[in-house]
């Protein structure tokens, strides 16, 4: 663009745009544009994004001042906003609990707000307001530190898509009961998360985002489409794990049947392989074309079974990425090949697989095993990489004298042996 | 010395567009429709980026048989000079194998071409046929000019014009630093 100056051309476009354009600047310059001219007074003061942070009011090391500054100017923006406001997002460590935070949720409540994204504190939680659950037009809600009680008298959130918790203290039961009282709901993520059990009944969710410390989930989720779970395991948890009787793989994925992403994070494939032996998958996913499990333990049979269980009931599965849990075998590790024999012995093959990624492979023989399972059963496979864990040459070459050996069902697989 | 980073640094641009003309020439089947621009200049567009236009889906959606008519969908409020910096845009931007960078290189180039009258003209067409992408890098590039800047800077810049006297701008400066925001 050049830089010489012609007539106003800016300031008589339509509000639309001029708000287009105003919402992308941080809230401070929108207001700012009031000073340019009397046609710009108020133009920002209808914009209907209300986006408030750290940055929006001057800094000040005195943490006093800083938080009053920033109560001051959000009070002053939401009491010369003029409309509707279809958005209001405040994120910032530097303000605590006031009341003043009370009568802007309360305030935004009245005005059919339906974006609503809350983040402060860092030390103290945010006890969040019965009039939250007033907003009854909300499409989108995220909270982050905060404390969540439902009121008696919430009916729910009939126009709720989208509901994000991050380390929210909030009771199981109170998790269930929110999310089973957002019937629209089509995404969720509970992340940062101590809730050891969990039911989560939502008949129009699609996407789940699962982080944290879990016990038992169960998944009554007809509709979902993708899932990404990251599990974290305590001694509690293990404990419970080893008296546990349940298949989790049947609890967690046994009514999914539209799956087609699933990603599995930490302890996720060792929290499906609790009581996998047992039982047969009582299911066949015939979306899903694209599996992530990372850090799975490649020691452990059952591990493995939770795989290859996964990838022999996924008939139109094209993408499969796993990741070993790092380290290379110290000693000559003795495994279980009446396992191998066993699982080889079905003769089910991997019509669509096209793309496997194996990263931090540390050249145990079951991971071998298994490299020869996929590439004697992926008739269409076009490549096939393995990246290990460490470059050590000796252990690298030894993993590569196994790789040639490999029988391939498909003749144009490229296998690609990489250091990351 | 300088001319020469510049020529080499626009080459990955001159082999998109060539790759582009190699594409168009080897994909014949691709469906196109007839669009017709406010100064009445018709243009046959790949169906593909087309159908991108809000303007041409709604058009589409009311009266479906043009799209295989002969008959152009009519633009009535974007002329031929915005519509041919659209499709220059969207079909860089619709090339399978841009990068990144290429992207990013284009679209520098894309803006700096536009002068500012220009760029309203391209904002209102984009704004009209509701091409998302576009209006959006379009509405950030004038947001980002904003950003940060002093008063005076985005006046000279836009040729507004400050029909404050000066007792009302400083009354209204001392009035908006309510809450601290800052004149430069």
């Amino acid at each position: 663009m050049s830089d010489v100056m012609g007539p106003d051309l800016i300031s008589d476009l339509p509000q639309s745009i001029i708000e287009s354009i105003l919402i992308q600047l941080p809230i401070s310059d929108a207001v700012r544009t009031s000073i340019l001219s009397s046609k710009w007074r108020y133009k920002w003061a209808s914009i209907t994004q209300l986006v408030f942070d750290d940055n929006c009011v001057p800094f000040s090391y005195d943490k006093e001042v800083f938080e009053k500054s920033i109560v001051k100017f959000i009070t002053r923006v939401l009491f010369l906003h003029q409309g509707p406001i279809h958005k209001f997002q405040i994120k910032t460590t530097r303000l605590q609990s006031c009341p003043e935070i009370d009568q802007w949720i309360l305030f935004l409540s009245r005005n059919d707000i339906k974006e609503l994204v809350i983040g402060l504190g860092d030390v103290e939680f945010f006890r969040i307001p019965s009039s939250l659950f007033n907003c009854r037009k909300l499409v989108q809600l995220e909270l982050a530190r905060c404390e969540v009680d439902l009121p008696h008298s919430f009916k729910g959130f009939m126009c709720l898509r989208s509901l994000n918790l991050h380390q929210v203290l909030i009771s199981p039961d109170a998790v269930e009961s929110l999310i089973s009282r957002c019937p629209l709901l089509e995404s969720l993520s509970v992340t940062y998360s101590d809730n050891l059990d969990l039911t989560i009944r939502a008949p129009n969710l699609k996407y789940l985002n699962l982080e944290g410390e879990f016990k038992d989930i169960c998944l009554d989720t007809p509709l979902l489409i993708e899932i990404s779970f990251a599990m974290y395991m305590t001694d509690d948890i293990a404990e419970h794990f080893e008296q546990s009787s349940n298949c989790n793989f049947v609890e967690f994925l046994g009514s999914v049947p539209n799956l087609e992403k699933l990603v599995g994070l930490i302890y996720f494939t060792k929290y499906l392989s609790i009581g996998i032996d047992s039982v047969r998958l009582p299911i066949m996913y015939n979306n899903l074309e694209n599996i992530e499990l990372y850090q799975v333990n490649f020691e452990d049979t059952k591990e493995i079974l939770v795989i290859i269980r996964l990838i022999t009931s996924s008939p139109n599965l094209k993408q499969l990425l796993i990741s070993g849990s790092s380290n290379i075998p110290v000693v000559v590790d003795t495994p279980d090949m009446g396992f191998w024999e066993k699982e080889c012995l079905s003769d089910s093959t991997l019509n669509k697989l096209q793309i496997v990624k194996l990263s931090e492979m540390g050249g145990w023989i079951n991971e071998i095993e298994f490299i020869k399972y996929l590439l004697g059963r992926s008739p269409v496979l076009e490549t096939f990489s393995i990246f290990p864990c460490v470059f050590d040459m000796e252990n690298n070459l030894k993993i590569l004298i196994e790789l040639v050996k490999c029988r391939r069902a498909s003749a144009r697989a490229e296998v690609v042996f990489l250091h990351e | 010395m300088a001319e020469e980073t510049e020529s080499t640094k626009t080459e990955p641009l001159k082999t998109a567009e060539e790759e582009f003309k190699k594409l168009e020439i080897t994909e014949e089947e691709e469906s196109e429709l007839k669009l017709e621009t406010s100064d009445h200049v018709t243009f046959m567009v790949e169906a593909s980026i087309a159908m991108k236009f809000g303007a041409v889906q709604q058009y589409l959606e009311v009266s479906p048989a043009a799209s295989a008519s002969a008959t152009a969908i009519p633009l009535h409020n974007v002329a031929s000079r915005e519509l041919i910096l659209i499709l220059e845009y969207y079909r860089m931007h619709d090339w399978v194998d841009a990068g990144e960078r290429d992207l990013k290189e284009f679209d520098e180039r894309f803006l700096k071409d536009l002068n500012y009258e220009e760029l309203k003209e391209l904002l209102l067409a984009a704004n009209y046929l509701n091409v998302e992408k576009l209006f959006n890098f379009l509405t950030k590039s004038i947001a980002n000019i904003i950003r940060n800047k002093d008063v005076e800077f985005v006046r000279t810049f836009f040729g507004i014009d400050n029909d404050y006297t000066p007792e009302e701008e400083a009354a209204y400066r001392e009035e908006n630093a309510w809450a601290g925001v800052k004149f430069v």
